[in-house]
């Protein structure tokens, strides 16, 4: 019992002990603000990657495609794991010829098929709303019957362009709220913006397809898309699958079997992402197997089956580098807290030296001394780790208010897809940080306890 | 002086003292490290504007031709020390079986390119002997093939030589995010089939919106290999007539209307501005005596610094911003280090009661107290400071080997050109931020000790003495 009101007494009447609160408060919540951030930050991304690649992804890195893919969705949909699966054709494209045509990515997408399978049409702007978007490109209810500009079949070839690429056409600076000033000024489908497309087709063999120096067509503006993705909307055109396929000789108009770049999958509720994707790349070798066996595989030999986050394992890989670099940081950060943890205790033992010494003397025993310490250093701990989650959870919850308040923006959201700094805090991160920082404290008084058990009684005494 | 030989005498003896300067240490080092990176990666994307922009660009406001008449207006200017012609356009390139890339054709000046260092040396096969010039032209070793390939074709038409960035030829290897050298150099000399690059042109017959694709067969002479990695992964040079060609419009006297730029380098020792001014001069005596035409014309152009470019401009302001957050941050870091030294301090002056007891009672006033625990603090902080600036420099200069050592920890490169745009890390120490650096360490170890240097002159010395 004594043992806690001297802990309890040395804790108030130290002032020394605040100062030892403080830095223990003013840690945990640095690393508590700064983790949020960070892990929020790579939330953010990650959740941007799976809604634009979808759960699972079966693709090729050729651009000459596989073929099959119609049976192999009609199994994974069926009997298999995945609750829906469209193609798609990734290919490169120029786009252009006033200003200089640019190469870009063109993606061509059944757009009905690829929003139910990833969230790709929460990223439209004129057609987020509705329940299916599509490519057609739309009458203008103000123009009189019969006088129409475009015929039925130009109406089906619509294209919808990522968020940058299209302020980076138009304007010298390709950042969302050009994007705006554009939509302003009149960008809308109806406005029959048209853009020359080229592809370049491919046999099945991979030789030059069809005049052998590529092909074009002329699509209309009908939407664009803000992933969110810096890469993909800088360098994305997306078309429909039908017209992409036919213009890269990928229709099967050559006698052999039609072909697409990419299966993108849609997991079933409940099924667990690793699961699913295993069943798929079963199921696929199976497929793989089957065809081959009729003499018909010779595409499908290095097709991945790949999870959203091993498809796009490149573009994540930095958010959580940097993450981990920052922890490192903090570690760093940590350690020297401890050392003045460690100072501090020091410097109560040396003071408090003569209690200590009646203590012994009165038959405490040296394990009771150090006990004192040990708990004194649990107790700054506890109480510091407390007051600085406290505080670090208040600025993270804030964030965006302190933000706007100190008048500074840290993240441009032009410039990085950050719309609002992320202000939800991990509270299992949190009770880690809070641990280690007790634990550091604790940490930080053994030596000094060490050192008040094996002080000699007389020793201590005789001082004065 | 008693103070001087005090403060020597507790930076010598106590120990504890150390953690504090190893904590100024780490902060001025962390954040030297920090800043010389972020400028570094400035600078190298500068220089790599200027590399790909020239020092000076010239665009004409409109299309136009005899570009190398432009070029001898601009070269007899004496402070142009060489002006290089560039046409550029999206391109869509078909290396071979299944495989079409998204690329940037340059067409280009080789021989003048070639006057820049830092371009020859880039290149795999002509950039190691100073003597030869490099060329766009199939060399003997290749031709063979070359004829094989356009007699098995019925080609007539014979394919241009180019010079390919590495990533367009070759991926970098996954871990160490480095080109096989070898394997690349013996792909270039094996390969026995042509590639097709494919773009587009406004219509010939100047309809204005009509466009017509174009392509050309071409065969792989070189690769380069610049380190940066939008150079290395897209572009295809190619000569600049033959690029003139492809995308311009066909004039009377057989030259090609095109909207292309130039790439101006200024003689060393000259000022930009006047640079500048004399380009601007070269530009007008083409316009008016050349070309005939009227102010007015001649006015539509721009000229400017290729660091002063828009998107350059928008990229090194955000950049700097981030490493202010970063600076920030680290600085944050100082503030901790300022609490330990307060710490040990405060220590320090419990323990030293009676040395300040007996310097009170000589005869030291309250401030000369003060001041030596200030001067010790101090020391901490110059100590610090010079470790600091020590270590931080070493960082910056082995920042390599530490990459490595750390990807070897990790298993992934941390530092991969794709991400970073850069081959190579910044590794130039920024000594002009060692400047503000090195007393923000030296003043946050001060101020740690402020306050109980304010104690231990407010210590009376009867009660300092009154121990034992």
């Amino acid at each position: 019992m004594f043992k806690l009101l001297l802990i309890w007494r040395y804790f108030l009447k130290k002032r020394v002990a605040y100062i030892a609160v403080t830095a223990v408060a003013l840690l945990v919540m640095m690393v508590l603000v700064v983790l949020s951030v960070m892990s929020g930050l790579l939330e953010d991304t990650r959740m941007r990657n799976h809604r634009w690649a979808g759960d699972v992804v079966v693709a090729r890195d050729s651009l000459v495609g596989f073929d099959g893919y119609e049976e192999f969705i009609r199994r994974v949909t069926e009997n298999g794991p995945a609750e829906a699966a469209t193609p798609v054709i990734r290919t490169f494209g120029l786009v252009g010829s006033i200003s200089e045509p640019d190469a870009v990515g063109i993606f061509g997408v059944k757009l009905g098929e690829f929003c139910r399978v990833t969230g790709f049409g929460k990223t439209l702007h004129w057609q987020k709303e509705k329940s299916a978007a599509s490519f057609y490109v739309p009458k203008d209810e103000f123009v009189t019957p019969g006088a129409d500009l475009l015929t039925e079949q130009q109406r089906q070839r619509g294209f919808i362009a990522g968020t940058l690429y299209l302020a980076g056409r138009y304007t010298d600076r390709p950042s969302k709220s050009e994007i705006d000033k554009l939509h302003k000024r009149g960008l809308e489908p109806s406005a029959y913006l048209s853009w020359p497309i080229t592809v370049f087709g491919l046999s099945s063999r991979g030789t030059a397809a069809g005049s052998g120096v590529g092909e074009q067509q002329r699509f209309f503006y009908v939407d664009d898309s803000d992933s969110g993705l810096v890469d993909v909307d800088m360098s994305a055109v997306y078309v429909d699958f039908d017209q992409l396929q036919k213009l890269c000789y990928m229709d099967g108009g050559d006698g052999e079997p039609k072909r697409a770049s990419e299966i993108r999958v849609k997991l079933r509720q409940g099924v667990a992402p690793e699961q699913g994707r295993t069943a798929i790349a079963k199921l696929w070798r199976e497929f793989v197997t089957e065809q081959q066996a009729a003499g018909r595989g010779r595409l499908l030999a290095d097709v991945k089956v790949q999870s959203w986050q091993e498809y796009r394992r490149s573009f994540i890989a930095p958010a959580e580098k940097e993450k981990s670099l920052m922890v490192v940081v903090f570690a760093m950060i940590a350690l020297v807290a401890i050392f003045i943890i460690f100072a501090i205790f020091y410097m109560i033992v040396m003071e408090k030296v003569k209690d200590l010494g009646i203590v012994k003397s009165v038959g405490g025993s040296g394990w009771a001394a150090s006990q004192i310490f040990l708990g004194y250093g649990m107790l700054v701990g506890i109480v510091g780790a407390g007051v600085g989650a406290v505080a670090g959870c208040l600025i993270v919850w804030n964030t965006n208010e302190l933000e706007s308040w100190l008048g500074i923006k840290l993240w441009d959201p032009d410039v990085y897809a950050i719309e609002r700094i992320p202000d939800v805090v991990d509270y299992s991160q949190a009770a880690v940080i809070v641990l280690v920082a007790i634990l550091a404290s604790v940490a930080g008084a053994a030596i000094p306890a060490r050192k008040a058990a094996k002080l000699e009684v007389v020793e201590a005494l005789r001082v004065e | 002086m008693h103070k001087f030989f005090l403060c020597l005498r507790y930076l010598r003896k106590r120990r504890i003292a150390f953690f504090g300067v190893a904590a100024v240490a780490l902060c001025v080092a962390l954040l030297i490290v920090v800043t010389s990176l972020f400028s570094g990666f400035i600078d190298a994307y500068l220089s790599h504007a200027q590399r790909v922009l020239g020092e000076i660009v010239l665009v004409p406001g409109a299309e136009m031709a005899r570009y190398d008449e432009l070029v001898q207006c601009l070269e007899e200017q004496p402070a142009v020390a060489s002006a290089i012609p560039v046409v550029q356009t999206g391109a869509l390139l078909f290396l071979g079986k299944g495989d079409v890339r998204a690329v940037q054709l340059v067409g280009t000046d080789l021989e003048r390119r070639c006057r820049e260092p830092w371009f020859r040396k880039s290149l795999f096969l002509q950039g190691g002997d100073e003597a030869a010039s490099p060329s766009f032209a199939v060399p003997q070793a290749m031709r063979e093939k070359v004829q094989r390939w356009m007699q098995a074709k019925r080609q007539q038409q014979e394919p241009v030589g180019v010079i390919l960035g590495v990533g367009v030829f070759g991926e970098p290897d996954d871990l160490t995010d480095e080109y096989d050298r070898a394997g690349i150099e013996q792909k270039i000399i094996e390969h026995d089939s042509a590639m097709v690059l494919t773009t587009v042109r406004r219509g010939r017959d100047g309809g204005g919106l009509e466009t017509a694709k174009i392509s050309k067969p071409c065969w792989a002479v070189d690769v380069i290999q610049t380190g940066m990695n939008d150079v290395d992964t897209r572009f295809v040079y190619l000569p600049f007539e033959v690029a003139q060609e492809m995308i311009g419009t066909k004039t009377a006297d057989a030259d090609y209307l095109c909207r292309g730029s130039v790439q101006i380098r200024a003689t060393e020792g000259v000022k930009l501005t006047e640079a500048l001014e004399q380009v601007r001069a070269g530009w007008d005596k083409f316009a008016t005596e050349r070309m005939n035409w009227s102010q007015g014309q001649a006015a539509f152009v721009d000229i400017f610094p290729a660091t002063e470019g828009p998107g350059v401009k928008i990229f090194t302001h955000e950049i700097r911003k981030q490493m202010n957050v970063m600076q920030l941050l680290l600085g944050l870091i100082c503030l901790v280090a300022a609490l330990l030294i307060f710490v040990i301090l405060f220590m320090v002056v419990i323990q030293k009661r009676r040395d300040i007891g007996i310097v009170r009672s000589l005869g030291s006033s309250r401030w000369a107290v003060a001041e030596l625990f200030l001067w010790y603090g101090g020391g901490i902080g110059v100590l610090g400071a010079i470790l600091g600036v020590a270590l931080g420099a070493w960082a910056t200069w082995n920042i390599a080997f530490i990459e490595t050592l750390l990807t070897q920890l990790l298993g992934f490169k941390i530092w991969k050109s794709g991400v970073y745009m850069f081959s190579e890390i910044p590794h130039e120490v920024a000594w002009n931020s060692v400047g503000w650096i090195v007393p923000l360490g030296i003043a946050s170890a001060v101020v740690g000790a402020l306050i109980p240097a304010i104690k231990a002159a407010r210590m009376e010395p009867v009660e300092a003495l009154r121990w034992e």
